[in-house]
C-alpha cells in the first residue's frame, strides 16, 4: 500500500478492472448482505454504532477575541478555489454530485438526528461560527466576539439577509438560540451553559451560568446554524428549510437532497457550483461503482475499498481527524475498576497489527483522543508509552490485581463488519492473558440502547472526539453523568479539568486544559481506550477540486468545484 | 366463474388481510420493552416518552389502537415517520413508482425468457431442453444481487451501456426510464424466468404426453395450432401458478437489488425504516406488500378458471 499524505491527491492505474471486480464480487456478497443491515461509512457509522459524534476543536490564534480577517485568512480551502476561479478553469454552472451512505432525516436544525447531517444542512445555513479545514473556529454571522467567565459577547455582522429576505442580527440570533434552548431536542443540552440572553445593538450577550467557552465550537457545528426566524412557524421546515448560506433546497427525498445556489449570498462569487446532489447510497459497492462509472462525482469511500478505488483510476483523498476506534470499558464491573486491569487491557492489544491487519496501516495507533498536530496533542512521546503492545506486562498487571486466571466480560459492538472484525481481534488478543470475552454485535440502535442503559462489560466502535465540543467529549466519557459512561468511571479531579477547559480563554490555555485531561485519563488507566485513529478516505473525478478532509471530520461541500470538461 | 367462488375467495383474501392488519398495527408492541421507550429513543427523557405514548395512542386499549389505526389506515394515512416527520403515504407514493417498474419489467422479462425457452425445450426436448435444464437450474442457483454485480461489472463499468445508478420516472423520460431499469430488471427477473422456464417445461412435456394430443396430431392438426390451442392453455396452470408465487419472491429481492443499484424504493424505505424502528413506516410496508401479495394470488386464483373451464366445474 503505497503511503498517501493528509489531503494528498493520487492519480492512479488505468481502468482495466475486470478481473480483479469479479474476484471482489465474491467478497462483496458477504458484504452486501452486511450493507443491507446497515452498514455505513466508517464516519457515518459513528451515527448507526452511536458511539457519539463531535467535531474538531480549534487550533489557532493567540487571540482572545476573533474579527473577519481571520475568516478570510484562514480558510485555504476558499482561497484554493478561488485561485481555481481565477485561472478560468471552473464550470460555475456545473452539479456536483457527491454520495455518502447516510441521509439526513431533516433538514430543519432542532430536528437533525444525527450530526453526520452536518453535511446536509451546511449547504443551507451559515452557522455563528464556522471551523476552517485546519479545524480553528473562525467568525461567520458572529464577526468577532469576547469570552470572560461568565458572558460570552457576540458581534453579529451587518447587511446580511436570509433566503426569505428576513435580516440578520441580533434579534434573530436570540430567537434562534432560543428556540434551540427551548426545543425537545438533543441540542439543547449542548447550549445548557447560556443561562439567559440579551440583546444590545448587533450584539448578543450570553450570561452564562458556568463558564463555557467551548461554545465557540458548538456554534460552529449544527447548534450554532441560523434559520430564518419568520420561518419558524413553516410547516414543511423539515424539508424546505429557510437559512442564509450559499445554497436553498429544491428537492428532498429518502434518496438525497438537491441544491440550488442562491444568488444573494453574500460569498455568492465564491460558490462556484450550480447546484449540489448529496446522494444517498447506503451500499459500499454500488457506491464505489457509481464512482468507477464517472456517474457520482466526490465522496467517501471505505479503507478496505483503496484498492478498488486505485484500479478504477480514481482520485484519492485521505486524512486522518478527531475520529478514532475506541474501546470502552464499564467499571461497574468489579474488574474493569481496577485501573491496573485497564492498563492490562491496553497492554494485551497489538495496535500495529490491528492497523496492519484490518487497514492495512492506515489506522495510527494511539492512546491519545486526538491526532498529532492537533491542539490538545501530547507531543510527550513517553505518553505512548501507554500503547505498548506487551502482553506478559500485561498478565503481571492482571496478577497484580488479584486476576491471575483472568475472567470473563461481555463486549458489544455494532453489527457492521468493520467493528465485528474489530471484535474478534480484541477478543482473540484478550484470550491471550487469560481474559475471556463474550463477543456481542447489535444492530445500530439496539447497540446504542444497551450501551446506554450497561448493559455490555465494554463496547467498541468510533468515536468523534471533538464534536460538538472537545470539553462536551470528555464529559460524554468521562464524568460519572456522561452519556457513555454507564458504567458511572469518575475521572479523578474531571469537574476542575472541565472547569480549566471552558474557562480558557487562549487556544494555548484549551490546548493545556485538554493535554491535562489525556494525561490524567492514561495515569488513571484510562476507561476509554484509545486503539488507533483511522484514515477518512474520499475519492473523486479528475475534474473536482476543493475537497479536503478536515481535522474537524465534519465534511464541507461549500469550497468544492468542477472544472469544464 | 360462478359469483359464490368469487365472494368466497374474495371472502378469504379480506380475512387473510384483517389478520395481517392486526399484527402489523401492533408490531410496535413486540419490541423489547417499553414500547414508548423504544420509540421515543435512548436519550429521551420521561416527559419526552409520556408524550410519545400519547401521541401513539399506546395508553389506549389494544382494541382501541387496532380500530383507530385500520381507520386511518383504510383513508390511506398511516400517520408520520418518526424519523422524517413526513407523512408515510407521501413517502410511499414517492417510491411507489420506481419499485413497482422494477418489478413489473422483472416480471415481463421473466414470462418472455421463461415462458419461450420453458416451450422450445418441452417441445424439442433433446439438447434444446437440456440446454435450457441447465441454464434454469443456473438462473435459480444465482442470487439476484449477484446478477446485478455480474450486470453492472459488465455492462456499465466495462462497456458503458448501461447506468450503475438510480432510477428516471416514466413520466419524465421515457427512453431515460427504459435505460435505467434494465440491468435492475434483468437481475431480479432473470431468476425468476428460469423458475417459469422450468415449469413451462414441464407443464409442456405433461400436455404433450396427454391422449388428446396425439388425437389432434392423428388428425392432422398444424404443429403451431397444436401449441397455441392445447398446449399452451393447458400447459398454463402451474405456470401462472408459479408467476403468483414468484410476485412475493420479487417483492422481497427487489430490496437488494434496490441497493444494488441506488434505487431509492419501497425496499429502501423499509430497510432504512427497520434500521431506524421507523414502525409507521414498517407497518405502511407490511400491509401494502401483503395487500398487493394477496391480489395477486387472488388474480392468480381466478385465472384457474378462465384458463381451464375444468377448474370451474370441479369447483
Amino acid at each position: 500500500m503505497r503511503h498517501i499524505g493528509r489531503n494528498d491527491r493520487i492519480d492512479l492505474g488505468e481502468r482495466n478492472v475486470t478481473m480483479r471486480r469479479l474476484l471482489a464480487i465474491l467478497a462483496a456478497m458477504v458484504l452486501l448482505l452486511a450493507a443491507c443491515g446497515g452498514d455505513d461509512d466508517d464516519a457515518e457509522a459513528t451515527e448507526s454504532g452511536g458511539v457519539e459524534a463531535t467535531e474538531t476543536e480549534d487550533e489557532a490564534s493567540d487571540e482572545t477575541t476573533a474579527t473577519a480577517d481571520d475568516n478570510e485568512a484562514a480558510d485555504d480551502a476558499g482561497d484554493d478555489a478561488a485561485d481555481a476561479a481565477d485561472a478560468g478553469e471552473i464550470d460555475r454552472e456545473a452539479t456536483l454530485i457527491y454520495a455518502t451512505s447516510f441521509i439526513t432525516n431533516s433538514l430543519d436544525v432542532p430536528n437533525v438526528g444525527t450530526d453526520f447531517s452536518y453535511t446536509y444542512v451546511n449547504l443551507v445555513y451559515d452557522g455563528l461560527t464556522k471551523r476552517n479545514s485546519a479545524g480553528e473556529v473562525v467568525p461567520a454571522i458572529a464577526e468577532s466576539w469576547e469570552v470572560t467567565s461568565d458572558t460570552l459577547i457576540l458581534d453579529i455582522v451587518d447587511g446580511r439577509t436570509f433566503h426569505d429576505g428576513t435580516p440578520i442580527d441580533a434579534e434573530a440570533v436570540k430567537a434562534n438560540l432560543e428556540r434551540i434552548i427551548n426545543c425537545e431536542c438533543r441540542f439543547a443540552s449542548q447550549l445548557a451553559p447560556i443561562g439567559s440572553i440579551e440583546t444590545s445593538g448587533n450584539q448578543v450577550i450570553l450570561n452564562l451560568s458556568e463558564p463555557a467557552g467551548t461554545l465557540l465550537e458548538v456554534f460552529a457545528d449544527i447548534a450554532g446554524m441560523m434559520a430564518s426566524p419568520a420561518s419558524f412557524e413553516n410547516e414543511d421546515l423539515d424539508t424546505n428549510p429557510v437559512g442564509s448560506g450559499p445554497f436553498t433546497v429544491r428537492e428532498y427525498s429518502d434518496g438525497g437532497v438537491v441544491y440550488d445556489r442562491w444568488d444573494g449570498y453574500h460569498d455568492v462569487e465564491n460558490t462556484l457550483v450550480a447546484s449540489v446532489e448529496i446522494r444517498s447510497i447506503p451500499d459500499d459497492n454500488t457506491r464505489i461503482s457509481g464512482f468507477i462509472s464517472g456517474e457520482l462525482d466526490v465522496g467517501l469511500a471505505r479503507l478496505g475499498q483503496l484498492g478498488e478505488a486505485e484500479a478504477g483510476g480514481l482520485n484519492i483523498i485521505m486524512g486522518g481527524n478527531a475520529q478514532m476506534y475506541i474501546l470502552a470499558l464499564e467499571t461497574d464491573n468489579e474488574a474493569l475498576a481496577d485501573p491496573d486491569v485497564r492498563r492490562a487491557i491496553s497492554h494485551a492489544l497489538d495496535r500495529d497489527g490491528i492497523s496492519q491487519g484490518l487497514y492495512g496501516g492506515n489506522c495510527t495507533p494511539t492512546v491519545q483522543p486526538y491526532p498529532e498536530g492537533f491542539p490538545g496533542y501530547v507531543a510527550d512521546a513517553t505518553v505512548e508509552r501507554y500503547a505498548a503492545y506487551d502482553p506478559d506486562l500485561a498478565r503481571q498487571l492482571l496478577a497484580d490485581a488479584g486476576y491471575p486466571d483472568g475472567f470473563t466480560i461481555s463486549m458489544g459492538a455494532p453489527a457492521i463488519t468493520n467493528y465485528t472484525n474489530q471484535l474478534e481481534i480484541y477478543q482473540a488478543q484478550l484470550a491471550e492473558i487469560g481474559i475471556t470475552v463474550e463477543a456481542i454485535a447489535d444492530e445500530g440502535r439496539t447497540f446504542v440502547q444497551r450501551l446506554s442503559e450497561g448493559e455490555y462489560d465494554s463496547w467498541l466502535g468510533p468515536s468523534s472526539t471533538a464534536r460538538p465540543s472537545t470539553a462536551a467529549w470528555w464529559h460524554m466519557v468521562y464524568h460519572p453523568d456522561g452519556a457513555r459512561n454507564a458504567g458511572g468511571y469518575e475521572l479523578p479531579g474531571i469537574d476542575d479539568l472541565l472547569l480549566q477547559l471552558n474557562s480558557a480563554t487562549t487556544p494555548a490555555e484549551s490546548a493545556a486544559a485538554i493535554e491535562a485531561m489525556t494525561v490524567a485519563s492514561l495515569e488513571d488507566g484510562a476507561r476509554t481506550i484509545i486503539v488507533c485513529s483511522p484514515q477518512t478516505v474520499a475519492v473523486h473525478q479528475d475534474n473536482v477540486g476543493g475537497y479536503q478532509i478536515g481535522l474537524a471530520n465534519n465534511l464541507d461541500l461549500r469550497t468544492v468545484y468542477k472544472t469544464a470538461g | 366463474m360462478s359469483s359464490r367462488l368469487l365472494v368466497r375467495r374474495l371472502g378469504g383474501s379480506v380475512l387473510v388481510v384483517f389478520l395481517a392488519s392486526i399484527l402489523v398495527a401492533l408490531m410496535v408492541h413486540l419490541v423489547p420493552g417499553d414500547a414508548a421507550s423504544a420509540v421515543a429513543g435512548e436519550n429521551a427523557s420521561p416527559e419526552q416518552i409520556q408524550s410519545t405514548r400519547e401521541r401513539l395512542g399506546l395508553d389506549e386499549p389494544i382494541w382501541v389502537q387496532y380500530f383507530s389505526w385500520a381507520t386511518d389506515a383504510l383513508r390511506g394515512d398511516f400517520g408520520q415517520s418518526l424519523i422524517t416527520n413526513r407523512p408515510v403515504i407521501e413517502m410511499v407514493r414517492q417510491v411507489l413508482p420506481a419499485t413497482l417498474s422494477i418489478t413489473l419489467a422483472a416480471s415481463v422479462i421473466a414470462v418472455v425468457i421463461g415462458v419461450t425457452l420453458g416451450g422450445l425445450a418441452g417441445l424439442r426436448r433433446g439438447v434444446t431442453d437440456r440446454v435450457t435444464s441447465l441454464g434454469a437450474s443456473l438462473g435459480i442457483a444465482m442470487p439476484s444481487f449477484w446478477v446485478g454485480m455480474l450486470l453492472v461489472t459488465f455492462f456499465a463499468l466495462e462497456f458503458d451501456l448501461f447506468p450503475v445508478l438510480d432510477y428516471t420516472p416514466l413520466t419524465e423520460d421515457p427512453v431515460g426510464w427504459l435505460h435505467h431499469i434494465t440491468l435492475p430488471a434483468l437481475a431480479l427477473g432473470l431468476g425468476m424466468s428460469a423458475e417459469v422456464a422450468r415449469q413451462t417445461r414441464g407443464g409442456v412435456v405433461d400436455v404433450m404426453a396427454q391422449p388428446y394430443i396425439r388425437t389432434a396430431r392423428a388428425k392432422g392438426a398444424p404443429g403451431g395450432r397444436l401449441f397455441a390451442r392445447h398446449v399452451v392453455r393447458n400447459a398454463a396452470i402451474p405456470v401462472v401458478t408459479v408467476l403468483g408465487l414468484q410476485i412475493g419472491r420479487l417483492l422481497g429481492g427487489v430490496i437488494i437489488i434496490e441497493q444494488v443499484f441506488a434505487i431509492n424504493g419501497l425496499g429502501t424505505m423499509a430497510v432504512r425504516a427497520v434500521a431506524d424502528r421507523d414502525f409507521p413506516v414498517i407497518q405502511a410496508y407490511v400491509l401494502l406488500t401483503t395487500v398487493i401479495v394477496v391480489a395477486i394470488n387472488l388474480l392468480v386464483d381466478l385465472s384457474y378458471g378462465w384458463i381451464n373451464p375444468r377448474v370451474r366445474s370441479e369447483e
